[in-house]
């Protein structure tokens, strides 16, 4: 049985311009969907040292990391 | 009934429509920018043979869509390129400039060039800048009368970008006159004519940052600056080149020198036309980003200033199909000004809910110098401020230049003050 993360990327749809450095640097976890807006498409590892500086660098903000307490 | 869009004749306008550069749009451009919304939201401009792309949501579409290159090679009517073996620097530079580089490339660049716009080096490059902007300010011969667009708007971009790179005080006329108004116009399909002696004209001071470059990346310690950052940025074992940062000082060269200008210009003008949101922005000064976007989108300043767009294949938009190769532009005014959009929409109002606005663009090429011109426009209004204060009103009427490819060029507008 696959562990599930607790851990969340959510994008900002207001914020979210597409300018694709998310899926550059991991294709395997976001990918630009036909809205034109980031999506997450893998499970994510909060303490992956690459995810955080991508969402340090997003250009407009638009990705936040969360923790789910329940899951 | 509907009609397959390939069956459709393609709407098309001329200047008799779509007119930038005559005196009427440029003194009040919003009865076109209105006709352009409702009655040819997509349209083929036969007279300068290009797509003008104008609501909010289709323009937004084409700045996100892969399929449009920002590519020339990929317009059908590019000048035929120059053979490697005779490249200039200048060749040299624009192959690796993230305007034309291929979207994997970019996004490498993009990323390798992070950290050089980061909040520390921003903070770093605001300390230089507020000094440039003051002494712009003093340097007005006669502060009780002025000519603002001249005096101010004019100098502060291309001295902040001066001031980010670090180009020092003996250099700057190279920079601003010898490379800086060259490159801006070799640079646009408008001005293909003369492309050949802008390109040579623009060497020197090509060579100049170049050597410049060079130079830091030989010493010890590149330094925490703007270019010392780039040198020594390495992700994963990869750096820039001195040819990739070349590239990147003159994309910003190239895209805020000119651009910027009439920002300053309308900021004022916005301003002093609106004393109840001057007095909520001195009340509330953490209201300045979002006046600076607002500045920006209400005074619909852009004519055909944004980046081209090149269709990869056939794409159907708004009912019409941009063919492959053609030259597509979205136009910034109409776009900005989208009722659809932005409720009341000649509304100039700094508490706006700004979430989605396209004032700096979208998609890959998102402009990089956003966090620049937020700085510099909020300078120059604190000093503004500081200086004038009450004081300042517009005197007589704002003139403008018609030809001015980029925007409603201001070339005058003249500001009486009380200052001593």
């Amino acid at each position: 049985m696959g562990e599930a993360s607790p851990w969340r990327v959510d994008v900002d749809r207001d914020r979210c311009l597409a300018t694709g450095g998310c899926v550059h640097a991991l294709p395997a976890l976001f990918e630009i969907g036909p809205d034109h807006i980031a999506h997450v498409i893998a499970a994510v590892d909060g303490e992956d040292e690459l995810l955080l500086d991508i969402i340090d660098e997003c250009p407009t903000n638009a990705l936040r990391l969360r923790k789910e307490d329940d899951i | 009934m509907a009609v397959a869009a390939t069956d459709t004749e393609r709407v098309e306008i001329d200047f008799s429509i779509f007119n930038p550069f005559d005196p009427e749009y440029v003194t009040d451009p919003f009865p076109v920018v209105d006709r352009m919304l409702t009655q040819y939201p997509v349209a083929f401009h036969t007279g300068m043979n290009l797509w003008l792309v104008s609501p909010h949501d289709l323009a937004d579409q084409v700045m996100r869509d892969a399929r449009f290159s920002t590519r020339y090679e990929d317009w059908n009517d590019a000048p035929a390129p120059v053979p490697q073996e005779h490249w200039t620097l200048y060749d040299r530079c624009m192959a690796q400039s993230m305007l034309n580089t291929q979207p994997a490339d970019h996004q490498r660049l993009r990323r390798l060039t992070a950290p050089a716009f980061s909040r520390r080096v921003m903070d770093q490059i605001e300390e230089k800048i507020r000094d440039n902007i003051i002494g712009i300010f003093d340097e007005i011969d006669d502060p009780t009368l002025f000519n603002f667009a001249t005096d101010v708007a004019a100098k502060v971009p291309i001295r902040a970008i001066a001031r980010m790179v670090g180009v020092p005080p003996d250099a700057e006329d190279l920079f601003e006159h010898g490379l800086g108004w060259n490159m801006v116009r070799a640079t646009n399909p408008m001005y293909a004519a003369e492309r050949d002696t802008l390109v040579q004209n623009s060497l020197p001071g090509l060579r100049y940052l170049h050597d410049t470059i060079v130079e830091r990346r030989d010493r010890e310690d590149p330094g925490d600056d703007f270019i010392g950052t780039l040198v020594g940025t390495e992700i994963d074992g990869e750096r820039l080149s001195d040819m990739d940062i070349l590239a990147l000082i003159v994309a910003l060269v190239v895209a805020g020198a000119d651009t910027a200008i009439d920002l300053h210009s309308m900021a004022i003008k916005a301003l002093l036309e609106h004393p109840d949101q001057r007095q909520l922005l001195r009340d509330r000064p953490e209201l300045m980003l979002s006046a600076v976007v607002e500045i920006l989108r209400w005074s619909g300043f852009s004519k055909l200033g944004g980046m081209p767009r090149f269709p990869m294949e056939d794409i159907e938009l708004g009912g019409q199909v941009l063919t492959k190769g053609s030259l597509v532009f979205t136009l910034h005014a109409p776009s900005w000004r989208d009722p659809e959009k932005w409720p009341d929409t000649g509304r100039f109002d700094i508490t706006r809910n700004h979430a989605g606005h396209i004032v700096f663009g979208a998609g890959p090429h998102l402009c990089i110098g956003m966090h620049l011109v937020q700085v510099q426009a909020k300078l120059m209004i604190q000093e503004f401020e500081r200086r004038f204060g009450d004081s300042a009103r517009i005197v007589g009427d704002i003139e403008y230049d018609p030809m001015h490819f980029n925007s409603r060029r201001v070339t005058t507008m003249m500001i009486g003050t009380g200052a001593s």
